[in-house]
């Protein structure tokens, strides 16, 4: 009797150390599914993607750094800070941080990255242009010296002054950097297959600071270049977590509902909508006329794309910028859902029987179809240019000025100020720039020029109000992102879009 | 040592061994994600049927119907998704038993383990009807079903991966359905496939 009892139990025990094993496996490692595009870089001057831009924040620091939590900006790779009277900023920096190969941080490395980032191929020297230079100080103090006052200055340095650490990337060069970055970060990269599995460590000399270490030691990001294969992996457990942002809104009630998933989501700055081509950039458009462009704000259907493509998890907007942005203004001229209105615009305009026209988009394929089908209801024949998932390639093009009509989506690089989209979109010598008018652009100076937040709320609202009276763009929606994941895993998506992997836990 | 004195020490090895399984924390198997129904996956893809296949505008209807057919475990993993809505119209979950219960509202059907005899009423009863028939059952586009799910790791006869199913595509133009770009672009396409003689199982 005792000799079965004796072998059930190391039945029992092997059992249990298979099961242990299985489990420490889990609680070593978090699998995310990062999206369907493969990124040709994680260097964030080079691809703008949110993808290579929260991997970012994962494997690299900034000098300042955003709460999660309250949304406040704190010091990061800096100690402390100081605006000074003429809107420069000293910044005090951390002391014995170095790069995960060794090379510390420095003034020096500030300054080089801010060099870097300015150069024109980069993708965010647009929104370092009001920064003149940083001075080193020391090896630990430099100032950030402004063309004028930044309002969003410190918002800045947290989000798009990415630090790079000079002697690696002068050895590996751009194209090296973007295969295999080196940061500061709570992440270390450790191998990348291809740009379709890359796969991280958790950096064990961190310094610490606000993000703090990362609590799970392993970390590896996966692109799967189709929704439903992304949703069989996070329920079949292959994938722990979905990116936020990479979860498609139509898939939400099925995730709802499936045993081993939670959903979890959050407003966010992200903006839907459609540029039209009022300069003609891309050639002789119909899109220069003004009633052209009522008569497509008219034609498209947005509570419906609200109801069904995304599901429900967006609120729809008049404005062309978000109601969490800084000096939103929802007073604007409204273009309700008017085919028969929209036919006639197009008749005054000399298009009864509508026009031909490329239309390009990036994402959410189900409200690209149903705008669509609004412009065929129209008489506006859109030849659909689909590059899904594909936003380097679209982007450039976009600010090459090659494209008629476009739906897209901007998250405005986390910075909660409508100065960032608007700025951004229709500052004429923007290449993003599709259509403004000289008061825009004067208004535009006239925001950016103070740090007053009453000085600025006026501008700004007036000029998303002349936006709309000329119908620049066609608003959509402001969305909320949607986090699926396992349902045991200690994850909560961010407001700013910017997923913090290293807070990820495992009970 | 005495024999009492020896059981003692048996059963304190006894103990010893059983100690981490009864210290160290629960992961049940059966609750691994890693063991997740195959019927769970069929559900979700024919979920995206719904989202991704167009159905005539002469087959609208209040609701979305997709009857399950000899498939009672996929029948369960739908079960739950039954009253959400779906494009605006309210899913409702059946599981058929009869070939003459099918009716307009019903834009899916899914096959599972069915006599040849059924099969073949089944598809007498569709007939042309704008109705997405799908199985996980091999040779079931070539007896004229529509979507046929593969395995995943599989490879075609030309060696290369094959996609995620086959579709029938002459039969889903028949039924005047149209199939998402998103959906054709996971399959390995098939046109005019004469369908085998259903007599013979």
């Amino acid at each position: 009797m005792i000799r079965f009892f004796l072998a059930f139990c190391i039945l029992l025990s092997c059992l249990g150390a298979s099961v242990d094993a299985l489990s420490q496996t889990k609680k070593d490692t978090l699998v995310v599914c990062l999206g369907k595009a493969q990124p040709k870089s994680l260097d964030p001057a080079v691809s703008n993607t949110r993808q290579v831009l929260t991997l970012y924040h994962n494997w690299g620091d900034t000098l300042l750094y955003r709460d999660p939590v309250t949304g406040k900006i704190v010091p990061g790779l800096a100690e402390s800070y100081k605006i000074l009277d003429n809107g420069d900023m000293e910044l005090a920096l951390r002391k014995g941080v170095r790069f995960h190969n060794g090379e510390p941080f420095n003034g020096a490395a500030v300054k080089f990255s801010l060099d870097l980032l300015k150069k024109s191929e980069s993708r965010v020297s647009r929104y370092l242009m009001g920064i003149k230079d940083v001075v080193v100080l020391d090896d630990h103090r430099v100032r950030i010296e402004v063309v004028k006052p930044i309002p969003t200055l410190s918002q800045l340095l947290a989000n798009v002054l990415f630090i790079y650490p000079p002697g690696y990337y002068q050895k590996v060069g751009k194209k090296g950097f973007g295969r295999h970055p080196v940061g500061t970060g709570p992440y270390r990269l450790v191998s990348n297959e291809g740009f379709t599995e890359m796969n991280f460590e958790r950096n064990y000399r961190y310094f610490g600071g606000p993000k703090g270490i990362a609590k799970i030691p392993k970390l590896k990001i996966r692109i799967i270049k189709e929704t439903i294969p992304q949703m069989e992996a996070l329920i079949s457990g292959e994938v722990d977590l979905m990116r936020s942002g990479c979860v498609n809104p139509e898939q939400a009630p099925f995730l709802k509902q499936a045993d081993q998933v939670k959903i979890l989501s959050t407003d966010i700055l992200r903006v839907y909508f459609m540029v039209m081509d009022a300069q003609g950039r891309s050639g002789e458009t119909p899109f220069k006329d003004k009633k052209v462009r009522q008569a497509v704000n008219h034609a498209i259907n947005r509570k419906k794309i609200i109801r069904e493509a995304f599901n429900g998890f967006a609120v729809s907007s008049d404005s062309v910028v978000s109601p969490l942005h800084f000096g939103y203004e929802n007073r604007v001229t409204r273009y309700p859902y008017d085919p028969d209105k929209a036919r006639k615009l197009l008749a005054e305009a000399g298009y009864p029987t509508g026009f031909d026209t490329d239309y390009y988009a990036v994402n959410n394929e189900s409200a690209a179809e149903s705008i669509l089908e609004d412009l065929k209801a129209v008489g506006i024949r859109a030849k659909p240019k689909w590059m899904m998932g594909k936003w380097d390639q679209l982007y450039q093009q976009f600010l090459k000025g090659k494209i008629p009509l476009v739906f897209l989506t901007w998250g405005s690089y986390s910075i909660f100020d409508a100065g960032a989209l608007l700025n951004h979109f229709f500052m004429a010598d923007s290449r993003a720039c599709y259509g403004t008018t000289p008061e825009i652009n004067c208004l535009l100076e006239q925001a950016n020029g103070s740090s007053e937040p009453e000085e600025r709320v006026k501008p700004l609202s007036r000029v998303q109000k002349r936006i709309s009276e000329e119908a620049f763009w066609v608003p959509i929606c402001s969305v909320e992102v949607i986090c699926a994941m396992h349902k045991d895993l200690q994850f909560q998506p961010a407001m700013d879009e910017i997923d913090r992997y290293f807070l990820a836990s495992w009970p | 040592m005495s024999i009492a004195n020896r059981k003692i020490v048996k059963l304190l090895f006894c103990l010893i061994l059983i100690l981490p399984w009864i210290t160290m924390p629960r992961v049940s198997l059966s609750a691994d994600p890693k063991n997740a129904p195959q019927q769970k996956i069929t559900a979700l893809y024919l979920y995206n049927f719904l989202l991704f296949v167009d159905w005539p505008e002469d087959a609208a209807s209040d609701t979305l119907k997709i009857a399950i057919c000899g498939a009672p475990q996929v029948y369960e993993a739908l079960k739950p998704m039954a009253g959400k809505t779906i494009k605006g119209k309210k899913l409702v979950v059946f599981s058929l038993t009869r070939p003459d219960e099918l009716d307009d509202c019903c834009k899916v059907l899914f096959v599972g383990d069915t006599e040849p005899q059924v099969l073949r009423e089944l598809f007498k009863e569709i007939n042309g009807k704008p109705i997405l028939t799908v199985s996980d059952k091999a040779g079931f586009v070539r007896l004229g079903g529509m979507v046929f799910f593969n395995d995943p790791g599989g490879l075609r006869k030309d060696g290369k991966k094959q996609k995620r199913f086959i579709i029938n595509l002459s039969a889903v133009r028949k039924s005047r359905l149209k199939i998402r770009s998103r959906l054709l672009r996971m399959s390995d396409i098939v046109y005019d496939l004469e369908p085998v003689n259903l007599e013979i199982p």
